[in-house]
């Protein structure tokens, strides 16, 4: 049950976000906060778990109670006790990298004993028949598999209130789906549940009320009944998305002539991303009118944004032919032509305000700035023109990508998933920018928005194993049905799991290792670090690393080789150096690739280190990887739109080109640190008590033999 | 009920710093091209410098508290996996604290003084020590390899006009890679 009743004010702004909202609900009840963005709903569910005023500081007022318990002086960690929480983006609210650890962080931080963490992660996978999550790296995990994941760490904390926020801004359509049974299987274990949502249609036959937001303040409470029966005039003037998708309108759309030109033709293209098998393209073909706009649907992984990728010139096809206007381009002359707007708005903002934002790259005339004008205001964006881009709400950034595509030159854009988390009122407001892109531009949008392709598109195309399987048009209710029946049939990834490797070393023998190594190769002794190498190189192959101690040891031989077959000053000193290099990388990720992150982590916490610093090196092992990703985005967003395209380009502008490489990472990061260090607070990061480990970890014979073989090279080192 | 502002690294604050100095080991990765040959080393003291003002100015503005720095330095530090590296990085974090508690945190003058300081011994950890072990191992391997010839040759690579050729091309660089990470903070962060 929950009893709340709050006012509050962010020490940053001058206006209270939330005046005088009061609410109870009881036991086994569902209630969805719903109204337009920046209406309080977020800042209402923080009031109720305790990060405000804790993590964001201001002046609050009132008291909130959850079981009749007050939250008033009780650490976040503990009001997680009672009440867990889901956050909207699960691409930065993991603070592991295995899944199996990520719904064990909340117990361990709580210091449950390790045989009740693992019944109870094992009971988590178990009962919401998700076992092919069950110890899988998150990175490999879609943005859908991991929220689900975000669920059962919620779950795992054994709390009676779930306080979700927006847990579907990042989900496609089948995600949203496994999303809804889950939910509904919660309460059907008699759990509260109080979410804010957008997405009002998979809530229909789970809420059992809608409180409607404006202002901070709650303008009004509905059975579910009653907002089922609201007119669609009445949801617009609430802002509010559809209940019912059966209800979406297609509404009358300008006919393209017959005689349109095609605009893209994509003819067998095939792409193979890394090994995944479920990103591959295989001879993908299907064709594009000019001013026409087509929606691009398929199951999570089917390769959407891939193909996207590759019209846009971002990717390379490894087989096919991609046309333009009737003539073939090569991935150059395609990023010249189109514009691909990344689902990752923050990547694309280079500049220090909205207007310069919309301004960047064009020459700034008179009647670009009307232009600019108008179109600032007519997307609701004008008062936030003089805003640092990374100040706005996802969904106004989201809007601030649409705005930078409709001024683009190119003749061609691709949009991927330009709708996410908007509200009812926006997501018209992009919908009606689409379309007036489409007098000068042929759009084509990744989505899995039923609104917005009723909305905006003119025909879709469905891809399913790797090809373009089949088209719909757009024109009326029935036609929008048929998309929504062939986006019904997709599921979450039916992948099987890697096969799970096999630990042979206890971390610390790892640690050791690596510790050893960077004494040695401190110093001058050649011996002693070539002897400790050949250990090393050992310890990585015993280890199942075979690729990577081949690399290592071929790479001193041809060192050696050619140091012997070309004796001299370069060649020496590279025998001295690299081997010294190398191994150290060789070391790290034996630490910290695979499944090891999580198992030197636990080593760490059986060693009784500070666990400040343990969270410090869980962020370095967790994070790291993915900003090394993020900057392969970056990159690409730098390269679509037309920014720094020659070396010249780049040393001619090299503060902006430093500028625009770091700044957007610089901000995006401090972004994720916001909501990680949430996400962590709330389940018991802060606490002071005594931490457990979900991992047991023990010594083997292996690991004497390998310490005894590092003592012996170190020995055979200093002796020869 | 009002919050309280203590002094004190949160959570958020030692989470924002570790990502940050993220950023940074991220370059310094995709750059390891320049290790590549033995005179491209010795330009990357030089080439990051003048690259990580940025983050270790929005560090300094962003997180306004003991210890930050110091994070970010020992982050530096344990990545660049090289024990003179670590020992001088984590040293210069602990000057750059010093200083900034004498001068205020959040101090231009400050994190100037600390990010030249933070560059030169980083320059020392990354180039100029291993440069000189390897130099005093080549000459040993030479030595055994009946090579003596050489050794003038490899002694020759870390002459004391590169050290200090180096040295003044990385403090100049770090006042130039402070001044954009000054501009870029008053850019993008000043609200």
């Amino acid at each position: 049950m929950i009893d709340f009743e709050f006012e509050f004010q962010y020490a940053e702004e001058k206006q209270p976000t939330l005046q005088k909202v009061g609410g109870s609900i009881p036991a086994g009840r569902c209630v969805v906060l719903c109204g337009g963005s920046g209406c309080g709903k977020s800042t209402l569910l923080r009031c109720i778990n305790g990060l405000i005023p804790q993590f964001y500081e201001g002046e609050l007022k009132g008291f909130c109670r959850l079981n009749g318990q007050d939250t008033a002086g009780i650490r976040i960690g503990e009001i997680g006790e009672l009440a867990a929480s889901v956050f909207q983006d699960p691409r930065s609210q993991f603070f592991t990298v295995n899944s199996s650890n990520e719904v064990a962080f909340g117990l361990e931080n709580h210091g449950l004993p390790q045989d009740k963490i693992r019944r109870r992660v094992d009971e988590a996978f178990r009962i919401f028949h998700l076992e092919l999550l069950k110890d899988r790296n998150v990175y490999e995990l879609s943005s859908g598999e991991r929220q689900l994941i975000s669920i059962l760490s919620a779950w795992a904390m054994d709390t009676d209130i779930f306080l979700l926020d927006e847990p579907t801004a990042n989900l496609d359509f089948a995600a949203t789906q496994q999303l809804k049974e889950i939910l509904l299987a919660l309460k059907k274990q008699g759990k509260t549940l109080l979410l804010s949502e957008h997405r009002l249609y998979y809530l229909a036959d789970i809420a059992d009320e809608f409180w409607v937001m404006a202002d901070g303040e709650i303008k009004g409470k509905y059975t579910a009944a009653e907002a089922k029966a609201f007119s669609v005039e009445r949801r617009q003037t609430l802002s509010l998305r559809t209940l019912d998708l059966a209800e979406i309108t297609v509404p009358e759309k300008e006919p393209l002539p017959k005689t349109a030109p095609t605009a893209l033709s994509v003819s067998d293209v095939c792409y193979t991303y890394g090994r995944k098998a479920g990103d591959t393209l295989s001879g993908v073909s299907f064709s594009v009118r000019e001013h026409e706009i087509v929606g691009l649907v398929g199951a999570n992984g089917c390769g959407k944004t891939t193909i996207g990728k590759l019209i846009a010139g971002l990717y390379r096809p490894s087989g096919g032919r991609i046309m333009l206007f009737g003539k073939s381009q090569n991935p150059k002359q395609l990023q010249k032509q189109v514009l691909f707007i990344l689902q990752e708005a923050e990547f694309q903002f280079f500049t220090g305000s909205v207007l310069h934002e919309l301004q960047y790259g064009h020459a700034v005339t008179p009647e670009f700035e009307a232009k600019t004008e108008a179109l600032l205001k007519s997307m609701d964006m004008w008062d936030c023109r003089n805003r640092h881009p990374f100040s706005l709400s996802g969904g106004q950034m989201q809007r601030l990508t649409l705005m930078m595509a409709y001024l683009s030159d190119k003749p061609i854009v691709i949009l991927d998933e330009p709708t996410a988390g908007q509200d009812a009122e926006s997501l018209e407001r992009c919908a009606a920018l689409i379309r007036e892109m489409r007098k000068e531009k042929t759009v084509l949008i990744i989505t899995h928005d039923p609104e917005l392709i009723a909305g905006a598109c003119d025909r879709c195309i469905g891809l399913s194993d790797g090809h373009a399987e089949i088209e719909f048009p757009v024109h009326s209710e029935r036609d929008l049905q048929a998309v929504r029946q062939y986006m019904e049939r997709f599921h979450l990834s039916n992948a099987p799991a890697k096969k799970q490797h096999k630990e042979r070393f206890h971390p610390a023998t790892k640690l050791l290792y690596w510790l050893a190594l960077l004494v040695v190769i401190s110093t001058s002794n050649n011996h002693l670090v070539y002897a400790v190498y050949t250990a090393l190189i050992l310890l990585t192959a015993a280890d199942g690393w075979l690729g990577t101690a081949l690399a290592g040891g071929m790479s001193f031989g041809l060192l050696w080789a050619a140091n012997a077959l070309l004796p001299g000053t370069v060649f020496s000193f590279m025998l001295v150096l690299f081997p010294r290099i190398i191994a150290v990388g060789i070391s790290m990720r034996t630490l910290i690739g695979r499944n090891e992150a999580s198992r030197t982590l636990a080593a760490l916490r059986n060693l009784h280190l500070p666990e400040r610093l343990i969270m410090i090196v869980a962020v370095i092992f967790r994070f790291f990887p993915v900003l090394s990703g993020d900057m392969k985005l970056l990159r690409q967003s730098i390269r679509t739109r037309g920014a720094f395209v020659t070396p010249w380009q780049k040393l001619r502008a090299l503060p902006s080109y430093i500028e625009i490489l770091t700044v957007p990472m610089a901000l995006r990061v401090i972004r994720i640190a916001e909501t990680l260090s949430a996400s962590a607070e709330t389940r018991g990061i802060d606490l002071t008590r005594r931490k457990s480990n979900y991992l047991s970890l023990r010594f083997s014979a292996w690991d004497a033999v390998f310490c005894v073989l590092l003592a012996a090279s170190i020995a055979a080192g200093l002796i020869l | 009920m009002s919050t309280a502002n203590p002094n004190k690294l949160k959570i958020k604050d030692i989470i924002t710093v570790v990502l940050l100095a993220l950023i940074n080991v991220v370059i310094f990765f995709a750059s390891s091209v320049l290790y590549a040959t033995p005179i491209t080393i010795i330009l990357m003291p030089v080439f990051f410098t003048l690259l990580e003002g940025i983050v270790y100015f929005i560090i300094g503005t962003k997180v306004k508290k003991p210890g930050a720095i110091l994070i970010y330095s020992i982050v530096r530090a344990i990545m660049g996996g090289y024990l003179p590296y670590i020992i001088l990085f984590i040293l210069s974090g602990a000057i750059a604290e010093l200083l900034l508690w004498k001068m205020g945190y959040g101090n231009a003058k400050a994190l100037t003084v600390s990010y030249v300081i933070n560059q030169v011994l980083a320059a020392f950890g990354s180039t100029i020590i291993p440069y000189a072990i390897a130099a005093k191992a080549m000459a040993d391997q030479m030595v055994t390899d009946g090579r003596q010839d050489a050794i003038l040759a490899a002694s020759q690579m870390l002459q004391s006009w590169v050290s200090v050729a180096l040295v003044a091309g990385v403090i100049v660089a770090a006042f130039i890679g402070a001044m954009i990470g000054k501009r870029i903070v008053k850019k993008h962060l000043a609200a």
